[in-house]
Parts: C-alpha cells; structure tokens; sequence
C-alpha cells in the first residue's frame, strides 16, 4: 500500500472510491497539459503539485495538525487568509470543480443547485476528498442562496462557521464586514489558542500579499502580443494557489516569471500567429475544472485574462501594508476584501462590468466569452449587463453556460469555434 | 518530444521525483514531471518524463551518482488527445 494510500485511510476515506477519481486525472492531465507544445519548463512544480493533488500538500496540512496547528477549510475568496495565518493556522481553499463529487453532493441537495455547491457536499459526505476530511473548521458565507442553505447541511456533518458577508458597497457595509472580520479573528484564536496581534496579522497581510503580486506579475505576462504561457497553464497556477504553501508557491512563481519575462524579451509565444485573444469572465473555475480553457485553446483561441476568482479578482487588488494597529488592518481588510471584489452577489455591481471593459483593453483581446456554471443564478442574471456593455463598447461577446460534465463539450466547441472564427 | 513514445522514469515516492528532477535539469537533460499514467500500475502518484530515450543511461548514472533509487523505467505511446475533451 502507498503512503498516500494509509494516509487516506487514517483520514477514513472512500479509498476504492477515490481511487476511481486518481485513476481519471493522468489522462485528463495529459490531454489538456502534456499535449501542449513548448510548455514553460517551470511548469514542472506545478505538475508534480496537481499529479500528486491529494498526497503532498495534505500530508503537509496533517503535519501542521500533528504539531498542534489547525486547518481552516473555505469556499470563498472574500474570507480573509489573513487572519488564519496570523494564528499559525492554515487555510486551503475547498472549492470543488470535479463532476466526480456531483452525484454526490445531489442526494443532500436540489439538482438545480450550482456543481460547484454539489461537488463541495459530496466531497464531504462521500468522503472522498482529504481536504474536506482535514479541516478542522469549514468557513461559509452567505454569497448566495445555494451556498446559505447548503451550509446547514454541511454543518450536519462538519464544524462551520459562517461570514454574513453584505450584499451592498455603502460606508456601513464596510463597518459590517470589519465586524464580521473582528468576530472571524476572536473564533480563530478560540480555535487555535493563539492571539492575533498586530505584528502577526501584519506578517501574515505581507505573506498573502507576495502571492498576489506573483499571480499578477504572471497575469502582466500575459499581456504581451507574444503570450509566454497558455491560459490554460495559468489557470492551473492560480487554482493551485488556493491551497499550496504561500512561501513556496511565491518562490515557484517568481522563478516561472523568471523564464516567461525571457521569453517575452525573445518575442517567444506558445500561440501561433492569428490566434484570437479572449478574456472569459463569470463564475470560478476550481481544480480540476480546465474545460471551457480546452476547448478554446483547441479551436483557435488563447485565455489571456480570467476576470474570475479563480484569476484577476483573487490577486489584483493587495491589501494595505501600512496599518500598524489591529483595527487599522483590519479595516484595510475590509477595504480590500468588500471593497475589490466585484462578485455578482453585490448589487449594484457596475464596477465588475467597468474592470471588463479595462482588462479587455489591457489585454488587447479580441472577444469576450460570459461563462455562467449552471443554476447560478447571480451570474447568469448580471449576464444581461456584461453583454451589454461589451455591445455598447463594440467588444464582441458571448455567454456560455456550462457545468462540470464532458457531455456539452461538442456543442460547446462549436459555439466557441464559431465565435472565435466570426472573431475574422 | 517523439511524437509516438512517451519515456517515464519510475520512483519511489515525490522527494525522490523532486530530487532527480532538479538533477536532471541541472544537466540539460530535457524531461518534466507529470502524473503517472493509470497503465503503469506504479505506487507513486508522480514521475518523470523525459524526451529523449537516448537519455536512459544517463540518467541511471545520475540516480546512481546522487544516491536516488529508480524503482523503473517505462515508456508507453502518446494517448494524449487535445481533443478528447474528456475531463475528470
Ligand atoms: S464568485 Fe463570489 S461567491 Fe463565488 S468565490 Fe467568487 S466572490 Fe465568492
Ligand atoms: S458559482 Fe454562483 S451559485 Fe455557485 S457558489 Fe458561486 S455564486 Fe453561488
């Protein structure tokens, strides 16, 4: 038996189950990464992370635990990192994107809830994820209604506690979330036993900080008429950035830079000439979820951009590095984490539709492409305004809604390879 | 890469992967890592795969030099299909 298969053992898992899920990733790999020419060769640590996505980096999280430490779980980027790691805790990122977890989670929920809802239960209740079987305390947030409700359920089985997170932008918005945020440190530091002081909260804001300006400097690569890296690729890092160690993962970043911003300055790209820059925007793309970029980058097209929280909405905006006292960083926190997050929870949300317009400039790109995961319904309604906009601004657009399962796949290449050839 | 044979290398456990990749690469030896394939029936969820077949000796004289077991070596045609479009 291998050691990740005692390790899933101890952690009672569905092993024969989830061997099942282990046996689908080589060749899903293989096809969508291994198959693509001129690969950066850094791309090798981020390979290795994903080969190996539920051995390495849970072995770390128990290791942490084995020392007294406390693993976080959350679903959503408006929870603050921050916080976890000023009391020695870790978070990881739980948001689901496999159809293997699906029928899972629909025997606790309504068929029209979104995959990436039903992925997150059955990961739990099948007991076929070892990060679901780690955390010590799962974090909610009332985003949305599927996710509200599906909180009470998964409390059935597992710690929660939940951010009420606003759903407007005014001044006492944001006196709310700092308070929401005072109340998430004082139930860390029950958790944990530690104390969040300045100097820690202050490290930790710097620590998450590093990561987002890795991501952006791979994002600002992307920005050349010569693209250096497939979307595609660029999709896998930021997916892996939700749970890899921070320190680690900055380093690996910057070291793929390294090599990227030489291939910018050789005027090297990994996309014949002619092909159709596209930013795609909407609902969040979790591990392994690398459909939509496939069938783009096989029909013609490159990902320059992810307006997504699985892209630019996860690490453009830093958090203010100045503050010097808790309620100064913490209201800084709140200022970046309520104030830089155009999701389509808020209403009104015109500011998510003006940094489309932006990026689509920044990136130069040709088309837009509006992914909507099924039964979102927040995304799926703001919709009506990116298409628009992007009419109004004269930047082609489409809107494709999808889920977790291979069975749109062919529809999906021809609508997109449609577009992208009407693209001239 | 060959277009019709894919090269594996076979190891242990991830540190050992992580370790004789960085040696190879170190050398110029032209090779990554990637998830090893369900056919291989090898306990490692990760290996190495490198271009060249013409490699093979050498890279055994690296593990060897570097005290890192090989546990094999392996190679099986090219399946990846961009086009598949079946995802996991
Ligand atoms: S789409 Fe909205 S609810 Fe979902 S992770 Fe992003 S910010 Fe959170
Ligand atoms: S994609 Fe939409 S429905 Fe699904 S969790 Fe995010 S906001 Fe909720």
């Amino acid at each position: 038996m291998s050691q990740n298969h005692i390790m899933w053992e101890k952690l009672g898992m569905d092993v024969e189950t989830h061997d099942l899920l282990c046996e689908a990733l080589p060749q899903a790999f293989g096809d969508v990464y291994l198959s693509q020419e001129n690969r950066p060769e850094n791309m090798a640590y981020y390979n290795m992370v994903v080969g190996d996505i539920h051995g390495i980096r849970p072995a770390e999280l128990i290791k942490h635990q084995e020392a007294g430490g406390k693993i976080i779980g959350t679903f959503c980027i408006h929870v603050p990192d921050e916080v976890v790691f000023a009391a020695d805790a870790i978070p990881t990122g739980l948001c689901s994107g496999s159809q293997f977890w699906v029928p899972g989670g629909e025997k606790y929920l309504p068929t029209a809830t979104c995959p990436l809802i039903k992925a997150s239960l059955g990961a739990r209740f099948d007991r076929t994820c070892p990060f679901f079987r780690i955390c010590d305390l799962f974090v909610g947030e009332t985003t949305c209604d599927g996710k509200k409700k599906a909180w009470e359920i998964l409390n059935e089985d597992a710690e929660m506690y939940i951010m009420d997170i606003p759903q407007m932008k005014r001044p006492e918005d944001f006196k709310k979330w700092e308070d929401e945020i005072h109340g998430y440190i004082k139930r860390i530091e029950e958790l944990t036993g530690n104390t969040i002081t300045a100097e820690k909260l202050r490290d930790a804001i710097v620590l998450v900080n590093n990561k987002r300006k890795a991501l952006k400097r791979l994002n600002a690569l992307r920005e050349h008429e010569a693209i250096p890296i497939s979307g595609r690729d660029a999709l896998l890092i930021h997916q892996i950035a939700f749970y890899d160690d921070p320190a680690r993962f900055v380093e690996m970043t910057n070291k793929l830079c390294d090599e990227l911003d030489q291939r910018v300055a050789d005027g090297v790209s990994v996309f014949p000439e002619g092909t159709k820059r596209i930013l795609l925007t909407g609902t969040p793309l979790s591990i392994p979820n690398w459909k939509v970029h496939q069938i783009i980058e096989t029909n013609g097209g490159a990902v320059v951009c992810e307006e997504m929280c699985t892209g630019i909405r996860y690490c453009e905006a830093l958090v203010d590095e100045t503050g010097t006292d808790l309620d100064t960083m913490v209201e800084n926190l709140a200022e970046r984490y309520l104030g830089h997050i155009n999701c389509a929870c808020f209403t009104p949300n015109d500011a998510r539709i003006d940094d489309i317009i932006e990026l689509a400039k920044r990136y130069k790109v040709d088309g837009v492409i509006d992914l909507n995961l099924k039964f979102c319904n927040i995304y799926d309604t703001e919709g009506y305004f990116v298409e628009k906009a992007m009419r109004e601004a004269g930047i082609p657009c489409i809107g494709i809604e999808t889920d977790y399962t291979d069975e749109d796949a062919e529809q999906l290449k021809t609508r997109i390879g449609a577009f992208i050839e009407m693209l001239g | 890469m060959d277009q019709q044979t894919i090269y594996y290398v076979f190891l242990p456990d991830t540190s050992a992967v992580m370790a004789l990749y960085e040696v190879l690469r170190g050398v110029g030896i032209a090779c990554t890592i990637a998830p090893t394939p369900r056919e291989a029936d090898h306990c490692c969820g990760v290996c190495i795969i490198y271009e060249n077949h013409t490699d093979k000796g050498k890279i055994h004289e690296l593990a060897e030099a570097h005290n890192i077991s090989i546990d094999a070596f392996w190679s099986q045609s090219d399946r990846n299909d961009p086009q598949r479009y079946k995802f996991c």
